[in-house]
């Protein structure tokens, strides 16, 4: 379990330290280093609170950082790779807290169901990220296909246009639906 | 299964967070990055969707036990066993927790579980708990939770399933055990009456009179002297016996699992079986949070109604001795045998036992020697070897006084049996007279 606390550490660091790295070089390229300092507090101190905040400064920190960057290609797959690393971590590192905290309330050492879920959810995890990156990557195409320099048809805009607009508010429909059906609370148990 | 809630979790407010923002921070400062950050957090929302948990579960579950409806003791071990039948489609991460109360342990296995049904599959999981406080105690509800592996989203339910657990105090064997009140009533029992009556011991022969029982003729000495004689029988009797367990808050020693109380309980119901099989009559009194008393009695129903009584004490409240003697006084029957069990850690009681001396009442003493309980608790560096000292010293003066006053004491270490100490403190106490 300390190894593996050790490794999320380290993966934070290395994560943000590249983004600072990677970003515009401004002086605000520090920023989400500094963040992932604080999420690293956070997640050696369990403090879920701090090391979430940590995780969420850090995300619009890297934006801030990186905003004056030129669109294209190679941009978008550095932020969308950052972005889908971060996002990834954090999900582990939670994953992780929910695991040993029911650990910690256990006497036996090896429970087959808590190995089960752990290797299921973060299959889960991977997949979600990874078919939302693919979905973001698909997004921007369409979105910022000008400014990425490739060419299309004015009628092939118009119904891409029209197309995009109907997904969006698809999408938007669908999760309305799914969660007004729901009773909903913001309390944190885990 | 009606009536679940799906909570949102904080992952949840974050990603919409980061939607939000990025939309907002993307046109303030006119900027595609803010947009892709947007766009992502969103994807993974929309990802997540899929994995929304059904409406509507359709879940079997109960709770069993060997032990269900039998009295448990003290220290016991019990095995829950939890069937589950998942009615339904397919569940993924579904969380089990069986709530237990905080007094209970867990020895083996876990309340808590994460499990995965696939749809008509059923499963048993078992596990032990450890019972080391006396009392009632219910076990359940399950609470299941059901959530993504994102932990977006999570949908909870309560089941009022409740097994009720009575744990009673555990009972240490005291067969050799001897203790007689020193007023016995005319009804049959074990103590040796020096006189003429019913009982077991042979005393001598005499002339048959009408109206004795057949059974009672000395045969052969009938046939030797060629005239009807009679067996006579020393008498036994019995006397009252009132168990008073001091609970008083503020005097009782230790922690919530290691305490004076919890001792003195399994003491108390301990000689409640002695005294009950040599046939007196025995009471009880709990001081605490209110006064529990049971009224003398005798036989098995008896027993369990003691028993019962001392499970649901509990170390609270501010009724001392004074209300003991009161209520003695009150309520009781007089020159009965009170044997009070405490720790003595309150200075006025010793006065109250010198009252109830003067008042003919037959006093036993047992205490629960608070230090070494204290010993036990504290860590070596906290325990003050001054303090020791002068307190034994003081507690030796008043179990001295006490003695001096007529009241049999014994100073018992909780972590020893009972009965040599007690055996020997009277057998020094019948010498003495």
């Amino acid at each position: 379990m300390k190894i593996e606390r050790g490794f999320i550490s380290l993966l934070i660091l290395l994560a943000t330290g590249s983004m600072s790295l990677f970003s515009t070089h401004t002086f605000y390229s520090i920023l989400p280093l500094i963040f992932g300092v604080i999420s690293v507090t956070g997640y050696a101190f369990k403090k879920i609170f701090i090391f979430d905040a940590g995780i969420f400064l850090t995300f619009i920190s890297y934006m801030f950082a990186s905003s004056g960057m030129p669109p294209n290609f190679y941009n978008l797959f550095e932020l969308i790779s950052f972005f889908f690393l971060l996002i990834a971590i954090w999900l582990y590192a939670r994953n992780t807290f929910f695991v040993s905290s029911i650990k910690e309330a256990r006497t036996e050492k090896f429970n087959t169901g808590l190995s089960k879920f752990r290797r299921s959810s973060l299959a889960e995890i991977l997949n979600t990220l990874l078919i939302a990156a693919l979905l973001s990557i698909l997004g921007s195409f369409i979105v910022l296909y000008s400014s990425l320099g490739i060419e299309i048809g004015s009628m092939l805009e118009a119904l891409l246009m029209v197309a995009l607009s109907s997904i969006v508010f698809f999408i938007t429909f669908l999760i309305i639906r799914l969660l007004a059906s729901q009773n909903i609370r913001t309390e944190d148990r885990s | 299964m009606e009536g679940m809630k799906i909570s949102q979790k904080r992952p949840f407010a974050y990603l919409i967070g980061l939607v939000v923002s990025g939309i907002i921070l993307g046109n303030l400062f006119n900027s595609w990055v803010y947009f892709i950050g947007s766009l992502f957090s969103l994807s993974i929302f929309v990802v997540a969707v899929r994995s929304l948990p059904p409406e509507k579960f359709d879940i079997e579950i109960d709770r069993e036990s060997k032990e269900e409806g039998k009295d448990v003791y003290a220290n016991d071990e019990i095995e829950i066993t939890i069937n589950i039948k998942n009615k339904g489609g397919k569940i993924r991460f579904l969380e089990l927790h069986d709530v237990i109360p905080s007094l209970l342990e867990v020895a083996e296995g876990s309340n808590h579980q994460i499990i995965e049904l696939e749809e008509g599959e059923e499963r048993q999981i078992s596990y032990r708990i450890s019972c080391p406080i006396t009392g009632n105690f219910e076990l359940g509800p399950f609470r299941l939770r059901y959530r993504d592996a994102l932990n977006l989203f999570s949908r909870e339910m309560e089941i009022d399933e409740v097994m009720e657990l009575r744990v009673l105090p555990r009972t240490e064997d005291m067969e050799k055990i001897d203790i007689n009140p020193s007023y016995t009533k005319h009804w049959l029992g074990e103590v040796k009456s020096k006189s003429i009556g019913t009982g077991s011991e042979f005393f001598a022969v005499r002339e048959y009179q009408p109206g004795d029982e057949l059974r009672d003729i000395n045969w052969k000495a009938t046939a030797r002297y060629f005239e009807p004689l009679t067996n006579e029988y020393e008498g036994e009797r019995s006397g009252d016996v009132i168990l008073v367990v001091d609970g008083y808050e503020e005097g009782v020693v230790g922690t919530v699992e290691n305490n004076t109380m919890r001792a003195s309980l399994g003491i108390a119901a301990s000689l409640a079986e002695v005294m009950l099989s040599a046939r007196h009559r025995v009471g009880l009194i709990v001081s605490g949070e209110y006064m529990n008393w049971v009224y003398p009695g005798t036989g098995r129903n008896h027993y369990h109604k003691i028993m019962s009584n001392l499970t649901k004490s509990q170390r609270r409240g501010s009724w001392g001795l004074e209300g003991v003697r009161w209520l003695l006084e009150e309520f009781f029957p007089r020159k009965s045998l009170i044997v009070l069990i405490s720790p003595l850690t309150v200075p006025s009681y010793g006065n109250i036992l010198i009252d109830l001396c003067m008042k003919e009442y037959d006093v036993l003493l047992i205490s629960p020697n608070p230090l070494k309980i204290e010993k036990d608790v504290m860590e070596e560096d906290e325990y003050e070897k001054t303090a020791e000292i002068l307190y034994n010293a003081e507690r030796r003066q008043l179990l001295d006084k006490l003695w001096a006053h007529g009241t049999t004491v014994v100073d018992w270490d909780p972590n020893d049996p009972l009965e040599p100490t007690l055996e020997e403190v009277l057998r020094y106490s019948r010498k003495r007279g």
